[in-house]
């Protein structure tokens, strides 16, 4: 009777207790189940080649309880992987861990080398990593993909950070039931959800400009002496981006090694006063409601005092009468104050507003910023008389391009945009169309502005180094940078920017150069600097001389 | 009584193929993991391949080739305007 109870009681503990137990330890057994990766999605150029795309790595890991000579793996890892020996050591020294990773992302050379050292309790798992084949270029615009809290793969800055959900795609799985040799049995069926690889992004960028730029802005900062510096070049009919670079920059396959900082793409996380090449837009809104023409005059003979302060010209030479054109032309403070005067403090601020200056454009990238502006009833006297010629107000590279190329394309705002197209797993094209954001001038004033702009251009201090029979429109900036509450006597921020061809403009271009040293002017640093890339797009878009 | 022995003459029917399929395809694991295999190992290949491709047409690369065979950046282009010449128009 006692043995019949024993016996019920076991049978009850092995069938009701420990049941799903070993139900599921059995199902371990003849079931298998398999993750399907999906991969992550390509980014390539305007002309399709391939900026980014997946490629083949490797985890290696370590399943201690078969490893036979420890020391042995470890020198051999160390040799091959240049792995340190002490952290191999701490990591196969681990007690109760069965299965150890050691190295994510391993290449195929390197998986290659360590498959044929046959290491017992060494294996390998399928990974994605990212292949970069044109290097580190346009390294601030793509972004890199990193690890999130989860240890899954992410993307931060730049495209890989703003698209990442649409790249990253969907994991699949399949479940399968499997017999005594680990093979599939189809008659049991399959649970199978298929992986759903990420999107690609087809970018405006196009590979060649960007080169250009990138070579150029190497040069141009070590030429000039600069800090560092930054080169953005925009179709302005579209707002497509197609170029875009930074100096200094970091390479995203070995983003760990460089500091955090230079992640941020100073195109629209920097601000800075942009001086001078600010005043087109001053000009543009006077033009706009009227209030002068390209021959309003204004007579240049001195500092113009606003209260305690006194506005000079960029020499402290006074040229007599100027006509509005020739006040871009020599480029003149005090001139700038007279035309900002006849606008008026409100529609001033109101046009400074409807160029898109105090809010972001919107650009596809992640971490864009924009400075606030001062709230209307702040703004003083001095403080209009400063932001005429582009002091006191802060914007960022991509709001002051923007602004511009709305000068060059008939007055409409474009928002300014990355990606051109997105295609799914499936085909499925989805193309972002042009967004024309407002229409801030009349197509007759952009007009005015454009030959004022080339004016500047063949009358103004750059003349020197533009190409011949071109007609070119644009305007240089020198602007103070504020320390500690007032202006450094010393550094600049050295500025350019314009577009070309003017009358039917193939691109806007903004070029910046921080504190170069050779000279502080904008004149004699980006705007030769301008003029040499512009040079290689007319070649390169075969655009020839007009004249 | 003649639609009963048609309904189990069916029944009967099935089981058999059901027995005879199910028998067919018991044993095409194997051919199942091999084809798995031969396509994990061409979506690796097509990866590798496309590795090279990308690669190969970098312009970083191939502007080191131009450097190395010889080609130089023309400084100076030759414009072919497209307006003639006054003697030439014979408008």
């Amino acid at each position: 009777m006692l043995l019949y109870l024993a016996i019920i009681i076991r049978l009850f503990y092995w069938q009701v207790i420990s049941g799903n137990q070993l139900a599921q330890l059995a199902s371990d057994q003849y079931f298998f189940n398999l993750t399907l990766q999906a991969s992550r999605g390509k980014i390539t150029a305007s002309d399709g080649s391939i900026l980014v795309t997946d490629k083949n790595a490797y985890l290696l890991y370590a399943e201690t309880k078969n490893i036979l000579n420890k020391e042995s793996v470890i020198d051999k890892l160390n040799e091959t992987l240049g792995l340190d020996k002490q952290s191999l050591i701490s990591m196969l020294d681990q007690k109760n861990a069965v299965w150890i990773p050691i190295k994510h992302k391993i290449n195929e050379s390197e998986f290659e080398k360590i498959k044929s050292l046959d290491l017992k309790g060494i294996g390998f798992a399928k990974e994605n990593d990212r292949y970069y084949p044109e290097s580190s270029m346009a390294a601030h615009l793509l972004g890199f993909v990193g690890k999130n809290s989860a240890g899954e793969d992410k993307g931060y800055f730049g495209i890989e950070g703003y698209y990442n959900r649409a790249l990253q795609g969907k994991a699949g799985s399949l479940n399968m039931e499997k017999d005594a040799k680990g093979l599939p049995i189809p008659v049991a069926g399959e649970k199978r959800i298929p992986a759903e690889d990420g999107q690609n992004l087809e970018l405006n960028l196009d590979r060649s400009v960007q080169l250009i730029i990138e070579e150029k802005l190497k040069q141009g900062i070590e030429k000039y002496g600069a800090k560092n510096g930054l080169i953005i070049v925009m179709d302005p009919a579209t707002g497509g981006i197609l170029g875009m670079a930074s100096e200094p920059k970091y390479d995203p396959i070995k983003y760990s090694e460089y500091s955090e900082e230079l992640y941020q793409n100073p195109v629209i996380t920097n601000s800075f006063e942009p001086g001078s090449i600010f005043k087109p837009i001053v000009m543009a809104a006077a033009l706009n409601e009227k209030r002068i023409d390209p021959k309003t005059k204004f007579n240049e003979t001195g500092p113009v005092k606003i209260g305690e302060y006194s506005i000079k010209t960029w020499n402290d030479k006074y040229n007599g009468e100027l006509t509005a054109t020739e006040i871009l032309e020599k480029s003149s403070n005090p001139g700038m104050v007279f035309i900002a005067q006849k606008l008026g403090k409100n529609k001033l601020l109101s046009y400074i507003q409807k160029f898109g200056f105090g809010k972001k454009t919107g650009i596809d990238l992640e971490e864009e910023i924009s400075p606030d502006l001062r709230p209307n009833d702040d703004w003083k006297e001095i403080d209009l008389a400063t932001a005429s010629f582009g002091q006191g107000i802060a914007v960022t590279p991509i709001q002051m391009i923007r602004a511009i190329g709305a000068i060059a394309n008939e007055g409409k705002i474009m928002e300014p945009q990355i990606v051109k197209k997105i295609t799914d797993n499936k085909g499925k094209v989805i193309e972002r169309k042009p967004k024309i954001v407002s229409t801030v001038l009349d197509k007759s004033t952009a007009k005015i502005l454009t030959e004022m702009m080339i004016s500047a251009v063949d009358k103004g201090d750059a003349k020197w180094a533009k190409p011949k029979g071109y007609r070119i429109a644009g305007k240089t900036g020198t602007a103070q940078i504020p320390v500690a509450g007032h202006y450094d006597e010393k550094k600049t921020i050295a500025s350019f920017v314009g577009f070309a061809p003017a009358d039917k403009p193939k691109f806007v271009i903004l070029i910046a150069l921080r504190e170069p040293t050779s000279s502080p002017w904008g004149s004699e640093t980006a705007a030769p600097l301008f003029f040499s890339i512009i040079k290689d797009l007319f070649s390169y878009y075969g655009l020839s001389p007009q004249d | 009584m003649n639609y009963r022995w048609f309904l189990a003459g069916i029944i009967f029917l099935l089981l058999i193929i059901q027995v005879v399929v199910s028998n067919r395809i018991s044993t095409s694991g194997l051919e199942i993991n091999r084809l798995q295999e031969e396509i994990e190992y061409a979506n690796e290949e097509n990866r590798i391949l496309n590795e090279k491709i990308a690669s190969a047409s970098s312009l970083l690369v191939l502007k080191g080739k131009a450097i190395t065979q010889g080609f130089a950046k023309n400084s100076i282009p030759l414009y072919l305007s497209s307006d003639l010449p006054v003697a030439f128009d014979l408008r």
